[in-house]
């Protein structure tokens, strides 16, 4: 039924959501996940204490963060002397 | 003879409030379902489509601080989350060496309720339905046609097939071209303006 056209009847439709429908209850897909990881998420999400866990994520996620944000200020450092420097050059080349 | 009722969601683009506290509630449903349907032990849940479930809420609540942009969600008539993906651009290459883009679910689960096989009330039908056709769309809107790209198991293989999805040789991989997608948005479009007459 996923070829669709003008022709097809209410009876035709209906079959098809219902069919859908009924799919519906397996909906649930993504990446391949091995069986350990897979166990490991769910005792992750029933652990009494799974908020402590993405504290702890949301923690390391921070660090992450604050040492790109470092990175990157490095890097505007970098390209502003850069910048800089390029402009100096062509200012004695001038007075040259 | 009537067309059958549609179940309207509303779609969601990122993490807002109400979707942290859609994957509380499921959270808290899950244990609820476990108690009641597993005897309290999840282990008796073990290669059922909920624990699929459960695994991948675990999963979406990992990609909530690092890419919180590529959520996409559904919100039934209750206000409950009734299903949620992850979704980034791709690129899809075809046998004949064309190269198209599209977008990749990366990861999807409906609700814990409409994963279950008994009936609840909180279930409203056609979630993941409904969001799949708003990624559709939104694939339209990006230009890439309304092509998209899912990574399936087996079990889930008939959901997108019937949408439109054709598999990739046994891989996995199923893709929506344009002109299914185009005939998916038809049927809906066909099945809502008929709910409403």
């Amino acid at each position: 039924m996923s070829n669709y056209n003008k022709t097809e009847s209410i009876e035709d439709i209906n079959k098809w959501q219902e069919k859908q429908y009924e799919l519906e209850k397996y909906a649930v897909s993504g990446r391949g996940m091995t069986q350990e990881r897979m166990d490991k998420n769910v005792k992750e999400l029933l652990d009494p204490n799974f908020n402590h866990i993405l504290l702890e994520e949301a923690k390391v996620h921070k660090q992450k963060l604050l040492k790109n944000l470092e990175w990157t200020e490095k890097r505007i450092q970098y390209l502003t002397n850069q910048i800089e420097e390029e402009a100096n050059n062509k200012t004695s080349e001038n007075l040259s | 003879m009537h067309f059958m009722t549609i179940n309207e969601f509303r779609y969601v683009i990122g993490v807002q409030e109400e979707i942290l506290l859609g994957l509380q509630l499921w959270q808290a449903k899950i244990t609820e379902y476990i108690n009641l349907y597993y005897q309290g032990d999840i282990e008796n849940a073990k290669n059922t489509i909920f624990y699929g479930c459960v695994s991948k809420t675990r999963e979406l609540y990992s990609y909530l601080l690092s890419r919180p942009e590529d959520y996409r969600s559904a919100i039934d008539d209750q206000g409950l989350l009734a299903c949620a993906c992850i979704i980034q651009p791709t690129d899809i290459y075809l046998d004949n060496g064309e190269v198209l883009q599209g977008l990749e679910i990366e990861h999807l689960t409906n609700s814990p309720w409409n994963t279950l096989l008994y009936p609840q009330p909180e279930t409203r039908k056609g979630s993941a339905t409904s969001l799949v056709e708003e990624l559709v769309k939104e694939s339209q809107a990006l230009g890439f046609n309304g092509i998209l790209k899912a990574v399936t198991v087996p079990s889930v293989r008939e959901f997108y097939k019937n949408i439109g999805f054709v598999e990739d040789n046994g891989t996995g991989w199923m893709t929506l071209i344009s002109d299914a997608a185009e005939r998916f948005l038809n049927i809906q479009q066909e099945r809502r303006r008929n709910n409403h007459e």
